[in-house]
């Protein structure tokens, strides 16, 4: 393998713990997640010398990642969405673990645009402005987008979306 | 504010703290996650230049190919711009090893020619060793066919082909022969406006065609027919064709 560039390296140790967080929260799964970084990173690597870096290339790898999740769900369809299952591996702390799986598994069941923007706006603190150009939409779509998804989650959430807001 | 907004409000302040709170149930990325990011974009670049100089060569030859012929014959010694080995030299060399991603390797060729011939076929816009789409419209408004190809996925999906989180309606059935049969249809925009057909099968060799129909021409919207362009059946005889079982995937 080629030498790679060294700031790229270190860009890529500052920001993979950050990545693999927000892939987490829109795959619900560890391995997935893992494979979503290392394909956003390979991204990045691949282009690295035309990346502008006048700005740190940590947003742009965010953006990177978002997109590259939607497009992987939009390539195998949707009979993946229906089979998702949560972590395996992960270990459950005893205290409110149910309720754990209960976000997580109503994030899993959101169409895969409204999980997407729930994370952008709610994980990683975006504007709607922000939103909408990561995942290529007017700013009032994703408006409206966020909204409903809020509202189908707490649908799901069912009774546990009053311990949820409760705290 | 009402008390519906309220609640609203107060759902959203929480999310972000119980969702950093769900992460703490997964284990720590691998650490060795950047090293395996670097070398798949190096693998890739490679590849990528491969296919580049493929093309590059193919262009060299056809170009020389061309120039033989405007010049009147192949008897002529080549030309140093285009280092074209004769056709003698050519039947005896030993044929190239595959690159990736050559267009025998792709799959829209195939699914095209799998189409019901009640409807017009066209291609889409993606045509991989894994992934092709195509155009379907039978006078009523066209829509878009996907197929996902894949090999090696019976431990993979480790019974995932059944029904259990499914929309209503989804059918699982194992053939004969061993082949598991998923087929259900759901809600792509979650308004029941842009719909999908979706047939999945598994080989007992691993391989795996997944074909789904939209009611679309793109995946997304908008909807041009109010139910997606092939039936269950049909997608059903094109997720079985034993035309999938060689080459790609």
């Amino acid at each position: 393998m080629g030498q790679a560039p060294a700031d790229y390296v270190e860009f890529a140790h500052a920001s993979s713990g950050r990545l693999f967080r927000t892939a987490c929260l829109l795959t619900g799964d560890w391995h997935r997640a893992e494979d979503l970084v290392q394909e956003t990173l390979a991204k990045m690597y691949r282009s690295w010398r035309r990346i502008s870096h006048d700005q740190p290339p940590v947003a742009y790898a965010h953006t990177v990642l978002v997109r590259t999740y939607l497009a992987q769900r939009r390539r195998l369809g949707f009979w993946e969405r229906v089979s998702d299952r949560l972590d395996d591996s992960a270990e459950a702390r005893p205290d409110r673990a149910d309720l754990r799986l209960t976000l997580l598994d109503g994030l899993a069941r959101l169409p895969v645009a409204d999980r997407a923007v729930l994370v952008l706006r709610y994980w990683e603190d975006r504007s709607v402005e922000e939103t909408a150009r990561i995942l290529r939409i007017p700013p009032a779509t994703a408006r409206t987008r966020s909204l409903r998804a809020l509202r189908r989650l707490r649908a799901l959430l069912g009774e546990d979306l009053a311990e949820l807001s409760a705290d | 504010m009402s008390p519906d907004e309220k609640t609203e409000y107060e759902f959203e302040q929480a999310m972000h703290g119980r969702l950093g709170e769900e992460l703490a149930r997964f284990a720590p990325p691998p650490h060795d996650l950047v090293r395996r990011a670097t070398e798949r974009g190096e693998r890739q670049r490679r590849r990528s230049r491969a296919v580049r100089l493929t093309g590059a060569v193919v262009a060299v030859v056809a170009l020389g190919a061309g120039g033989v012929l405007l010049h009147g014959g192949g008897a002529a010694a080549p030309s140093p711009a285009s280092p074209v080995p004769s056709p003698t030299a050519s039947t005896a060399a030993p044929p190239p090893s595959r690159l990736p991603d050559q267009p025998q390797d792709r799959l829209q060729a195939r699914l095209l020619a799998m189409l019901p011939t009640r409807g017009k076929a066209t291609a889409g816009k993606e045509d991989g060793p894994e992934y092709a789409t195509a155009l379907f419209d039978d006078g009523r408004g066209a829509g878009l066919v996907a197929v996902t190809v894949q090999s090696g996925m019976t431990a993979k999906l480790n019974g995932q082909l059944d029904c259990d989180r499914a929309p209503v309606g989804c059918t699982s059935v194992t053939l004969p022969g061993g082949t598991v049969v998923k087929s259900y249809q759901q809600s792509v925009d979650g308004n029941d406006t842009v719909l999908c057909t979706t047939v999945d099968t598994l080989r007992p060799d691993g391989r795996r065609v997944v074909v789904s129909a939209y009611n679309a021409p793109t995946d997304r919207g908008p909807a041009t027919r109010s139910k997606p362009v092939l039936t269950p059946d049909e997608l059903k005889a094109v997720a079985l064709d034993p035309r999938w079982e060689g080459g790609a995937g």
